[in-house]
């Protein structure tokens, strides 16, 4: 078979995903190149496959793909039009056939790349180089220090939309996947401050600095021990299920984050990593909040499932607001926020 | 010692514990069950006390496996290890599948994957002898391709952290596409929570013939429930058409509920699942199903009378179904082929195809490549060869070892 798709030019790739997911190096297509393929693929988003938005992918199944890229043509259309053979010949082709649905000899299970783990794998060392820029062994995440959050600064208020991919975006930061400090360079890139209606940036409330990108902020507030809270507005979270828009919060510095609404994903992730999410309980109070207000979450000892969280602002004009907070935390989940995370909890539980 | 095989031994394990589990949400629902329904609610961490409210409740489950793809499974092992744990909780696979960029063709563009990320790769392979995982180096296979030919059983529930997960509702699991947290969780032993989804039945009458194949299936079912029409729904297939359908080409319609945004979609387990369970070298697993009938199809009354038990019901009467074609940009822009010339005037869409590209972890079944085979064959007998670049990517080293051998 192989040898047939091989004879009217097929190139076999690897068993892997390659263009399906992107990873198609097609340098004779430029971006922006309108240009059509045909697959027997899954998704065809613009840029999916090659990164040229241009590029427009047709799905059909895999017997129409090769009958139309054997004609070359966008229009053809197996059952009604015919091509033209060697011979100058017009000819149709004819349905494929029935198949079978398993070989009739049996799978060919090929080179074995599989490898089982060992009985043991205690003495196993995970290798992580200490300086790749891929990959970092994570630390474990601080544990409360049992007191309330007091004048910490707003790092950034939402405005509209903010999806995961507006707290942590992909494209190039793809490749940090598994260095979540690299990554976190990303952190609210996409996301339209309410503060300044510009895109990624703010104002750092300790340096006076106006315009700076967020993780830069994050970033200093934690080098000076600072934590701070990061404002949303309705359904924050909403979107793909990756969990480093929890994480890269958490790294630099987020105690909690404040919205109208969560999408519920985005907020079990942040309750996993021991950051507090909360909704206000009147949804205007999210006008309230000033780019330099200084929050403080009080009586978190008294952390009960069902309960709403006093906070007050205090605005830079020498003012107070007090606002109330809700929040969906059973008891287990406020375990884990004691514990500085749901992994930090498993492992006391493990006596670890 | 970590197991990671989907052996008959597991398997019967599942059932005793799913069978159990079914008898109490059985004895608090007193009423006919759809198949999603109980592979779901038979996982359920608490059956007694779970609230269960279709599209409402959020439910803890806990899922027979975890499998990881090298890019997404990168942060959900960093998470696991924080845990503290010395092995997985759950049987747990990883794949490198995604990291290999299609260049030249297989051996060089492995070969420059194995220069360029070795280090993803060594940390995989080392985490999961560590932890007791299984892992499958880069170019055994594509995830969901590796899952189905070996760890996909009838009436499974497996988690994936990539979206095509659902791949696996082929062999009659409910296969849900999940973050890497969620993943790390229940690799630490932690239930899995999701949103108790509700249920779209698609009734299939009639057979496939001539150029129509499962693609058309879900390329229709896109085009009519559109990219957001499954969401927070499970897909559930049923009615006579469904055994028409070979466990790979129900797999192929299964992969593309992702595109429409479904929790998890799934066939019934039926002879074709045994054909290829035998074929995969788990003819086991196709007695316990047959034992366990119970548990891998819905009762009769839901087939009876449909329309009570599903949210939605789609009638889909497989012997009419033209060949679809979807896209650009959408996988529900769909239309039946005859449509296609007409659009290309219409949206001035470039008539010239660039590349054709079948394969990947849907449509490269023995099955599909056969039917390719033949079309390709017709070609070459003919004298002429494909206008467009052709590519063919495998989803598995089975595949390709066995296409290239046939």
């Amino acid at each position: 078979m192989q040898q047939t798709l091989e004879n009217i030019g097929g190139t076999v790739l690897a068993n892997a995903c390659g263009p399906c997911i992107g990873q198609w190096n097609r340098p004779e297509v430029k971006r922006g190149d309108k240009n059509a393929i045909v697959t027997s693929y899954n998704r065809n988003f613009p840029a999916r496959n090659d990164a040229n938005p241009d590029t427009m992918n047709f799905i059909t199944s895999p017997e129409i793909a090769v009958a139309m890229g054997i004609s070359g043509s966008l229009a053809f259309n197996p059952l009604t039009d015919s091509l033209v053979g060697s011979d100058g010949k017009e000819f149709k082709l004819d349905a494929p056939g029935a198949a079978p649905e398993v070989p009739p000899t049996g799978f060919d299970p090929g080179l074995s790349m599989y490898a089982a783990p060992p009985d043991d794998g205690s003495n196993v060392e995970v290798v992580v180089d200490p300086t790749s820029n891929r990959l970092q062994v994570l630390d474990p995440w601080e544990a409360w220090n049992g007191e309330d959050f007091q004048d910490i600064p707003v790092l950034v208020k939402a405005q509209g939309k903010c999806t995961t991919d507006h707290v942590s975006p992909a494209g190039q930061w793809l490749r940090f996947r598994g260095h979540l400090d690299n990554l976190s360079d990303n952190m609210f890139l996409g996301a339209v401050n309410a503060f300044t209606e510009d895109i990624g940036t703010g104002q750092n409330q300790l340096s006076g600095e106006q315009v700076q990108p967020i993780p830069q902020i994050a970033r200093e507030y934690k080098a000076q021990g600072l934590r701070w809270v990061a404002i949303g507005d309705h359904n924050y979270g909403e979107g793909s299920s990756r969990e480093h828009a929890a994480m890269s919060p958490r790294m630099l510095g987020a105690a909690a984050i404040i919205t109208r609404s969560f999408a519920r994903l985005a907020e079990t992730n942040l309750k996993k990593q021991g950051v507090l999410p909360f909704t206000f309980e009147d949804t205007d109070d999210y006008d309230r909040i000033k780019v330099d207000d200084r929050i403080s979450i009080v009586g978190l000892d008294r952390l009960t499932p069902g309960q709403p969280v006093q906070c007050v602002l205090k605005h830079a004009d020498g003012t107070e607001d007090t606002v109330n907070l809700r929040h969906s935390l059973n008891q287990p989940q406020i375990e884990w926020f004691k514990a500085g995370g749901a992994m930090n909890y498993m492992k006391l539980q493990e006596g670890g | 010692m970590a197991n990671i095989e989907s052996s008959p031994e597991f398997v019967e394990q599942a059932y005793k514990k799913m069978d159990e589990k079914l008898k109490v949400v059985r004895s608090r629902l007193n009423r006919p069950m759809t198949l999603a329904e109980k592979v779901l609610l038979s996982h359920l961490d608490d059956p007694k006390e779970s609230e269960i409210v279709a599209g409402d409740s959020y439910i803890l489950l806990n899922p027979d496996r975890v499998a990881h793809q090298d890019v997404t499974g990168q942060m959900s092992i960093l998470q696991f290890m924080q845990s503290g744990r010395d092995q997985v909780a759950v049987p747990t696979t990883v794949h490198c599948d995604h990291l290999v960029q299609a260049r030249v063709g297989a051996s060089s563009d492995l070969q420059d994957a194995l220069n360029e990320s070795n280090e993803v790769y060594q940390f995989l392979e080392s985490a999961s002898r560590k932890y007791g995982m299984g892992f499958w180096k880069p170019g055994s296979g594509i995830i969901h391709q590796v899952v189905l030919e070996n760890y996909a059983f009838p009436g499974a529930l497996i988690i994936g952290t990539d979206s095509h997960t659902v791949n696996g509702g082929g062999l009659g699991s409910l296969a849900i596409g999940v973050g890497g947290a969620d993943a790390a969780d229940v690799m630490a032993g932690l239930a899995w929570e999701v949103k108790y989804p509700t249920l779209i039945g698609v009734h299939l009458t009639g057979e496939m013939s001539g150029w129509t194949a499962p693609k058309d299936v879900i390329i229709y079912l896109a085009g009519l429930l559109t990219v957001s029409g499954g969401t927070n729904a499970i897909i559930e297939y049923f009615g006579p058409g469904a055994s028409s359908i070979s466990a790979t080409g129900k797999g192929t319609i299964c992969n593309m509920g992702a595109e429409l945004g479904a929790t998890g979609d799934m066939f019934p387990y039926d002879a074709r699942m045994a054909t290829y369970l035998k074929a995969t070298n788990r003819g086991a697993l196709a007695e316990l199903a047959e034992k366990y009938r119970h548990l891998v199809t819905a009762d009769p009354e839901v087939e009876q009378d449909p329309s009570q038990y599903y949210d939605r019901v789609v009638e889909i009467d497989l012997s009419k179904l033209e060949p679809h074609i979807t896209g650009p940009h959408s996988p529900d822009r769909a239309r039946p082929i005859s449509d296609m010339a007409k659009e290309i005037k219409e949206n001035d869409f470039p008539e010239t195809i660039a590349a054709a590209l079948v394969g990947s972890c849907t449509n490269s079944s023995y099955e599909d490549m056969s039917r390719c085979a033949d079309v390709a064959r017709q070609a070459s007998d003919h004298g002429i060869t494909a206008k467009s670049s052709f590519m063919v990517t495998p989803g598995s080293e089975q595949v390709r070892a066995t296409i290239e051998r046939d």
